[in-house]
Parts: structure tokens; C-alpha cells; sequence
């Protein structure tokens, strides 16, 4: 009811101001002056707000940044985090002061050059030097930023890493993320759409025995800090988007195809909730291309352990036999069913 | 309208020997005049553009309000979709799919383009039509039928297509997956169909007429910019829409006859789906393909009204014309090899992904001397601030903020921790949603009385300006923020998220506000415009002091443009301010005088 009336006031406002100009039109026209399409009165009025929009803009653009700077590009806790960031930095560098100097001369040369009587412009229909100057500056600044920019890319997406990583695979599905661990042997069982039925949510293969080590889990995933790992990204259904911002990571996971991640976490949750002054601060893995009516609720939480923390974690965790196992012990008695109105009755929830 | 419709019939009946009298039908709705074309365009345009700026208000209170009841969405969306209040999060996909669809296609590419080239080319290349007025015609009418069937996909059950206005499969193409990719993405895609038969009718015709049917003396060289930006801009849109065709086609095959040429290995909701050997990928190449491209159709138009306004009303030539005529078609054919830059992050080959950095960087190039060449034709001019002249000096501002972030979103590097979050949503709407719109606002006030030959009044015009971009700013500068503590964009709600609540609430609130005002602001243009349209003081011939063709028509709208003979041009556009000359403009029609230099030279 307030945002009603609010929005009423703003219109009924709006509606005073056209019939108050309708009035000044009108008192102009009585007075019998003849008007220029023009007039002086209306350069100087603007001309001058030119000069203070400036100074709106650049405050706009100057003050939220420093109020908010906290909360943007957040402290990298990848290995590879603190290059791009560099790489950010850089760039805003170099285009900041593009965007301060030409805004600048904008509007200063509105304010500036806005029409006075008996003046006349200056007739200067080209110069090849000054046309020559801003195509050599602009394309060495940007042969720069390309190599810079290129070599970090290269260097997080292309270069294999130096250790062994630990192979995880991160499998999507509306609206959920499951984490499967490639086991003792670092391989993952190879899997089939098709085997996806029922408990065996990831379509694993049982007959393959690179399975029987791989342990799944959901809700959360933990890393040890300091080790490679190797995301292998899998969907079942439709696209979504694997965002780990604070470790700068991202990428699609796509039906049909496994897309690859790799990086390595160097600062682990402990440490991080202390950097950034909140207890209940975690690692997130969130959905980042747009799939369906929940996805702005599509989320995994990942702890980043020390290497004893995650080892000790990772030895309470089932194994896929294991679990295969106590899955086919339930289903003899046909408890099954139940679990399964129970996830539905989860899913209904959220 | 229907007694007006019969009046003008009875009319028409009375005058049977005056054989250039028009009926109604003829004249207002199956006109084949490009003038009348071109109104039609604008004003479905703005209609369209009324709506889709009403759904981002809508959905701009659920982003600062998540989950609050509001009066305004139960009266728009209905218990359904706004059950108490509370927008429906299905309803939201909706609404930011359909918003974007509209302003991209409907707003930017059929409302800017359609209404100024067919104004413009005809007049300023000295033409008495477009080369087929007939085609001209069928153009509007599918734009048309395909904005009722767009309109009318808001109203069926399932709600409208709601997989963002890129449509990626699979989420488009299965309608288990959700709601919107039922019903109203069918329709999506038959609008969608029809949009592009008539882009591309519209476009031949831009094309053909520029080739064919410039008058005695218009060389290519000497054509205004806004000639040239409307006919590369037809190129592009010749060339990119049938991609565009094609990949809706397919993906209406996989939807309808159950082929596989964007689906494998899937299974929804518990059903294990027969399709196999397809690719999401491939869509998003065809898509981009023209997404890209469709950019700078969207663009380029609207730097070409501002070549030629400001040039007008800084009384003075576009500084270095020949090198905003290389920056137009280099911009055109680099438009066309950048697409991989909105498919960094899809599982594409890293190094493909250097290859599209590469090339996305080199555009910069080509924007900034435009950019350049902008400020020194206001340095040292005689700058008359009409309303148009204030929207170009916008334009030039916006597309300067709106363009450097495209060095950060093209770099491959940089784009890992900024894809699909607020940051690229700031950046494509200062391009496209203001530096565009303004060049659309621009050319509005510019040849308002070309079109209806009256004045928009100039006082309004200021208002409308100033609270446009201070409001314009004030919604997408803040976005960045957002963007840059990586807020993911088509989120209902950033409330599940305690990094992404809390304090930057606060920035959603500052931009629903000044979105909200911004889009109160509009009313103040749409009374300016339809009370102009009656009300408006009459026009002179030239009210601007241009130097181009279409002033020298006469202000009431003949068929043919001009009554005798289609004149002849004799120099180039831009001879503002040139010294020998009393006056401070030099129509094109007048011969050089002995000895003097044309165009460029001095």
C-alpha cells in the first residue's frame, strides 16, 4: 500500500511539472518574443548541468566502490586466484583512467563549447596525425592486456600441473550437486545415463571395478588444502553453471560431455572464516547458468581441511561398494519406497 | 477507429477521379510508404518497449524485496503467478526471459532500426521509396504478428517460454524440465521465426535501396554516417539472422519430431530420455553467431544518429569521416568472428577461447577512435544543446562506461570469476540499454518533425534527458558492485546466500529505485511525444539547420519525397561552419563554389 501511494505521489509530481512547463510555454508565447528552436537560457541550463552530472557520475562510480571494497573480489583462496586477480587489477587500471579522461573531456567540452551568440565552430574536418595517435595508442595498450591476459589463461586452464591431482567428480542434476571421489586408485568407475535408476543416482557402473573405491557424497564436499584437484563436471539433465567463486572457478557442466576444472586450494575454511571476520563463512559451490525454478538454490557447501582433517574424513566416508551393499540389504525389505517419498517430501520443501 | 476508418472510406468514394487520395487502409495500416512504414515501427516499438520496461520494474521488487507482498504484482500477474503478492519464481524466469527477447529484438533491432532506416535511407540517399515498398510492407506486418504472438505466449497456462533470452537446450527444448519450455516456448520460437523473415526482408530492402537508388551525385563518399551505419547494420543482420533461423528450426525439431540435435544422454525427472549424439554446444554457436553480431545491429544505428546529430548541432563536420566509415565496417566484420567470447566458460576448447580473446580485444580499437573522433567534433563547436544533442553526449558517455567493461568481460582470464554474474548484466545494459536507447531517443527528437512535422517540445525533453541518464547511471553503475562480489545474475533470490545478502541488499535497493523513477521518467517522453504529435508547434522546412536531403522535403508527407524532380548532390554531408560561407551550414545541393576543396580536403 506505501509502494502504491509512493509511486502515486512520483506520478502526480510528474504531472505538476508537465502542467508548470505547459504554463512557462504559454507565458513565453504571450509575451509575443519569437523563440529559437533554442534559446541561450537553455544551453547555459544545460551546459551547466553537464558539469554537475560529472560529478554525480564519478561519484557514483567512486563512492559505493570504496564503501563496498570489502565485499568485491573477495581474498583468492586458489592458487591461481591471485593471478587473475592481478590480471583484474591491471585491466580496471588501465581502463579507469580511459573512462576518467575521456568523461572529463565530455563533458567538459559540453560545458565549454556550448553555443554562444556570435561565435561560430572552428571547421576541422581531420587530421591523420591525431587519427594516427588515438589507433597507435589504444592498440598497444591493448597488445598488452591480450598477452597478459592470454598467458593467465593459459596458465589456469591449459598447463598441466606439476603433482598428481586428486581426480572428484562434480555431478549436477535440477536442483542438486553430488560430489564423487575417485578412491584409493585416483580413478573413477565409468558410468551410463541409462544406469541412472533409482539409489544409483550418478548412473555408476557396479561391473566395473574402478567403481568400488569411489565415494559418493552430498550436502558437502571436503579438499585438502594445498593439493591438486581435478574436477570432472557432469549433468544429467539440462545445462548448469559450476561457480566457485572464491576459488575463481568456474564452468558448465554439460549433458553428454565431462568438462574439466583443475586448481588448487591454498587457504583452508578455519583460516578463511579468521580473514574474513565471520564464523559461519564457507566454501560454496553455487549453480551459475540459469536451470530451472530453483536455481537460484542450487548450492554445496566445501570444506577445505587440513591434510589430516580431510583424511580422517575421508576414512568415514562410505565407499560405492559398501554402500551398494547396505542399499540392496534395505531393499530386500522394501524400505526403499519409503526413503524415496522421503526425498520427495525433501525436494517438495525446498 | 472503426467511424474514422469509414469516414475516410466515404471520403475516399467522393474523390474518385483524385487517384493519388488514399484510403485509410491503405495509407495508415497496409501503407507502403516508407514514411508510414517507419511510424509504424516506432510506434509498435514503444509499445513494446512499455512492456518490457513494466517487467523489469516488476521484477526489480522482487530482487530488492525478495519474497514481500506488492499490490502492483498481484494487479499485474494475478493470484497465479503472484500468489499473494509474491512473485512466483517460474513467473520470474518469465518475466527476465521475455524482457530481454522484447528489448533485444523487438525494442533495439525492429524499433531503431526499422524506424530509421526506412526514414532515413530513402531520404537522405535522394530516393522517392524503398526499392520494393511492397516487401517494405510484408516487413512491418510480420514484426507485427510476430509481437501479438509474443504478447499472447504471456498468457498461456504453463506461462511464457522462461529459459533466459538465450534459450540454451536442453532447458528450452524439454518441457518436463520447467513450466516455460512448454506452451510458451513454442510460441517463443514461432515469433521468433516470424521476427527474422521480416529482419531479413527489412534488411535486403535497406540494402538494395543504398546499392541502387542514391541520386544523381551520391557517391558513396559522400553519404551521411547514419547511411552507412544503416547499411552495414543490414549487412550484418542478412547475414546472422538465418543462423539464427536455423538453430530455432533444429531446435524446434528436437522439441517436436524428437531428433537429437542438441539433446544426449539425459534424464528428467526420473525419465531416461531417447535422445543421443547431440551437442547444447552447437546451439550456443549458432545462437551467438548472430547474438553477436545482433549487438552491433543494435548499436551501430545509434552511433549513426549520433554521427550525424552531433555533427549538426555542434555546427561543425564529424571530425575524420572516412575513419568512422573504416570504424563502422571494421566494427561490422570483427562483430562477426568475437561470438566464442559468451562461451568461455561452456566447456569450449581453452584454446579457441585465446583465439575469440584475441579478437574480441581488437574492437576495442575501432570503438575508441570512434570515441575520439566524437570529442573533437565537440571540441571547439558551437554546441546547441537541443534535447537529441544531450541524448548523443549521453550515448558517447555510455558507451564509453559501457565499453571499457568489455575489456574485462572479454578476457578469458578475467571472465572465469565474472561470467553470468551482475557485472555482465551492468555492462550489456549500458550498452545496449542506454547507449542504444539514447541513439534511439536521439534520433526521436531529431526528426520528430521529418515525421509528423511538428515539434516535441524541448522543455520536456530536458527533464526526460536528465532523469533518464542520472536514474540510467544509477541503476547499472551499482550492478558492478554486485558483479564484482560475484552475485550470479537470474537469481530469484540472492536471500539463500549469507556472502551474497547482508550488507549489498542495500545495492538492490538503490537500483529498484532509481529503476523505478527512471521508468516513471518515461511517461514524461510518451506525453511529449503522442501530445506533440497533435498539439506540437508546426515545423519549418529545416528546423535544425541540416545540411542532408530529407530537409529538403517539404514538411507535409507527399509519396515520391519530393514534388519535381529528386535533387542533386553536389558535396558532402558535413560542410557545418565552413569558412566562405555566410550561413553555418551548407545544404548538399549547392555547388561547389571555384576552387574550393570537398569533403575532407581543407
Amino acid at each position: 500500500m506505501m509502494n502504491c501511494l509512493i509511486l502515486l505521489v512520483i506520478f502526480l509530481a510528474i504531472i505538476v511539472l508537465v502542467r508548470l512547463m505547459k504554463i512557462v510555454d504559454l507565458a513565453g508565447e504571450l509575451r509575443g518574443h519569437v523563440e529559437e528552436e533554442v534559446t541561450h537560457a537553455d544551453n547555459q541550463f544545460n551546459a551547466f548541468f553537464f558539469i554537475l552530472f560529472m560529478l554525480f557520475l564519478f561519484g557514483i562510480t567512486v563512492i559505493p566502490t570504496y564503501m563496498y571494497r570489502n565485499y568485491m573480489m573477495t581474498p583468492p583462496a586458489s592458487e591461481h586466484g591471485q593471478s587473475i586477480d592481478n590480471l583484474m587489477y591491471f585491466t580496471f587500471a588501465v581502463i579507469g583512467i580511459a573512462f576518467f579522461i575521456t568523461q572529463t573531456l565530455l563533458f567538459v567540452f559540453a560545458y565549454k563549447y556550448h553555443a554562444k551568440k556570435d561565435t561560430k565552430a572552428f571547421y576541422y574536418p581531420h587530421n591523420n596525425k591525431l587519427e594516427l595517435i588515438w589507433t597507435i595508442v589504444p592498440s598497444i595498450v591493448l597488445t598488452a592486456m591480450i598477452i597478459y591476459g592470454l598467458s593467465v589463461w593459459k596458465n589456469v586452464m591449459m598447463d598441466a600441473p606439476a603433482e598428481k591431482p586428486i581426480v572428484i567428480e562434480l555431478f549436477s542434476k535440477q536442483f542438486k550437486w553430488i560430489a564423487r571421489y575417485a578412491g584409493t586408485d585416483n580413478e573413477l568407475g565409468s558410468f551410463s545415463y541409462k544406469k541412472i535408476i533409482g539409489v544409483n543416482e550418478l548412473g555408476i557402473d557396479s561391473s566395473d571395478t574402478r567403481s568400488n573405491d569411489d565415494i559418493i557424497v552430498s550436502g558437502e564436499f571436503h579438499l585438502p588444502v594445498n593439493r591438486q584437484v581435478e574436477f570432472h563436471l557432469r549433468s544429467q539433465d539440462v545445462l548448469h553453471g559450476a561457480f566457485m567463486p572464491y576459488f575463481r572457478l568456474q564452468m558448465n557442466t554439460v549433458p553428454g560431455m565431462t568438462t574439466m576444472l583443475k586448481f588448487k586450494p591454498i587457504i583452508t575454511t578455519n583460516d578463511m572464516r579468521g580473514i574474513m571476520k565471520d564464523d559461519k563463512f564457507d566454501y560454496l559451490l553455487l549453480c551459475n547458468k540459469i536451470c530451472g525454478s530453483s536455481h537460484y538454490n542450487m548450492q554445496m557447501n566445501i570444506v577445505v581441511d587440513t591434510e589430516a582433517d580431510f583424511n580422517n574424513w575421508i576414512k568415514e566416508q562410505k565407499t560405492f561398494k559398501s554402500e551398494e551393499a547396505t542399499k540392496a540389504e534395505i531393499t530386500k525389505t522394501d524400505s526403499v519406497k519409503v526413503t524415496a517419498v522421503l526425498e520427495a517430501v525433501k525436494i517438495e520443501k525446498k | 477507429m472503426a467511424h474514422q476508418e469509414h469516414a475516410e472510406e466515404h471520403v475516399h468514394h467522393n474523390d474518385h477521379d483524385h487517384d493519388h487520395e488514399e484510403s485509410f487502409v491503405s495509407k495508415y495500416i497496409f501503407s507502403q510508404d516508407h514514411k508510414m512504414i517507419s511510424k509504424q515501427f516506432l510506434v509498435t516499438g514503444m509499445i513494446m518497449a512499455v512492456v518490457a520496461m513494466m517487467m523489469s520494474v516488476l521484477f526489480r521488487l522482487q530482487l530488492a524485496w525478495p519474497g514481500e507482498s506488492f499490490k502492483i504484482l498481484s494487479f499485474f500477474l494475478g493470484d497465479k503467478w503472484a500468489p499473494k503478492g509474491v512473485l512466483d519464481p517460474n513467473m520470474y524466469m518469465g518475466l527476465v526471459t521475455i524482457h530481454g527477447t522484447i528489448m533485444v529484438f523487438f525494442v533495439l533491432t525492429a524499433g531503431l532500426s526499422g524506424t530509421f532506416s526506412n526514414l532515413l535511407i530513402p531520404l537522405q540517399c535522394g530516393a522517392r521509396d524503398m526499392a520494393s515498398g511492397f516487401l517494405n510492407m510484408l516487413s512491418y506486418w510480420f514484426f507485427f504478428v510476430s509481437t501479438v504472438i509474443m504478447v499472447i505466449s504471456l498468457f498461456v497456462q504453463d506461462g511464457p517460454a522462461s529459459g533466459g533470452w538465450t534459450i540454451y537446450p536442453p532447458l528450452s527444448a524439454l518441457p518436463t524440465a520447467m513450466p516455460g519450455s512448454g506452451m510458451g516456448m513454442t510460441l517463443w520460437l514461432i515469433s521468433m521465426s516470424l521476427f527474422i523473415v521480416s529482419a531479413l526482408l527489412g534488411g535486403l530492402n535497406y540494402i538494395v535501396t543504398v546499392i541502387n537508388l542514391r541520386t544523381k551525385g551520391m557517391s558513396m563518399k559522400r553519404l551521411p554516417l547514419t547511411i552507412w551505419a544503416f547499411f552495414v547494420t543490414a549487412i550484418l543482420g542478412v547475414l546472422s539472422f538465418p543462423v539464427l533461423l536455423s538453430a530455432a528450426l533444429l531446435l524446434m525439431f528436437d522439441r517436436i519430431l524428437g531428433t537429437s540435435f542438441y539433446l544426449s544422454d539425459i534424464v528428467v525427472n526420473g525419465e531416461i530420455m531417447h535422445f543421443e549424439g547431440g551437442s547444447p554446444i552447437l546451439f550456443q554457436h549458432l545462437f551467438w553467431f548472430l547474438g553477436h553480431p545482433e549487438v552491433y545491429i543494435v548499436l551501430l544505428p545509434a552511433l549513426g544518429i549520433a554521427s550525424e546529430v552531433i555533427s549538426n548541432n555542434s555546427r561543425k563536420p564529424i571530425f575524420g569521416y572516412m575513419a568512422m566509415v573504416y570504424s563502422i565496417g571494421v566494427i561490422g566484420f570483427l562483430s562477426f568472428i568475437v561470438w566464442g567470447h559468451h562461451m568461455f566458460m561452456t566447456g569450449m576448447n581453452p584454446f579457441i577461447g585465446s583465439v575469440f580473446t584475441f579478437t574480441t580485444l581488437l574492437i576495442a580499437i575501432p570503438s575508441a577512435i570512434k570515441v575520439f573522433n566524437y570529442l573533437t567534433t565537440l571540441w571547439k563547436g558551437n554546441l546547441r544543446l537541443t534535447p537529441a544533442m544531450l541524448f548523443c553526449i549521453g550515448l558517447v558517455s555510455t558507451f564509453i562506461a559501457g565499453g571499457v567493461t568489455g575489456l574485462v568481460l572479454g578476457d578469458s582470464a578475467l571472465d572465469i570469476p565474472v561470467h553470468d554474474t551482475y557485472f555482465v548484466v551492468a555492462h550489456f545494459h549500458i550498452v545496449m540499454g542506454l547507449s542504444a536507447i539514447f541513439g534511439m531517443f536521439a534520433g526521436i527528437y531529431h526528426w520528430f518533425p521529418k515525421m509528423y512535422g511538428r515539434m516535441m517540445n524541448n522543455k520536456l525533453g530536458y527533464a526526460h534527458f536528465w532523469l533518464t541518464i542520472v536514474c540510467g547511471y544509477g541503476v547499472f553503475i551499482p550492478m558492478h558492485i554486485l558483479g564484482l562480489a560475484y552475485v550470479p545474475r537470474r537469481y530469484y533470490a540472492n536471500t539463500e546466500f549469507s556472502i551474497f545478502s547482508g550488507e549489498l541488499v542495500n545495492i538492490n535497493h538503490v537500483v529498484t529505485f532509481f529503476a523505478v523513477v527512471g521508468a516513471i521518467a518515461q511517461a514524461i517522453f510518451i506525453f511529449n511525444f503522442f501530445h506533440s504529435i497533435y498539439r506540437g508547434k508546426k515545423a519549418s522546412q529545416n528546423p535544425w539547420q541540416g545540411n542532408t536531403l530529407e530537409w529538403t522535403t517539404p514538411v507535409e508527407h507527399i509519396h515520391g519525397n519530393w514534388p519535381g524532380k529528386i535533387p542533386e548532390v553536389k558535396r558532402w554531408a558535413y560542410d557545418y561552419s565552413k569558412p566562405g560561407y555566410e550561413e553555418d551550414f551548407v545544404l548538399q545541393t549547392v555547388p561547389l563554389k571555384e576552387g574550393e576543396q570537398e569533403g575532407e580536403g581543407h
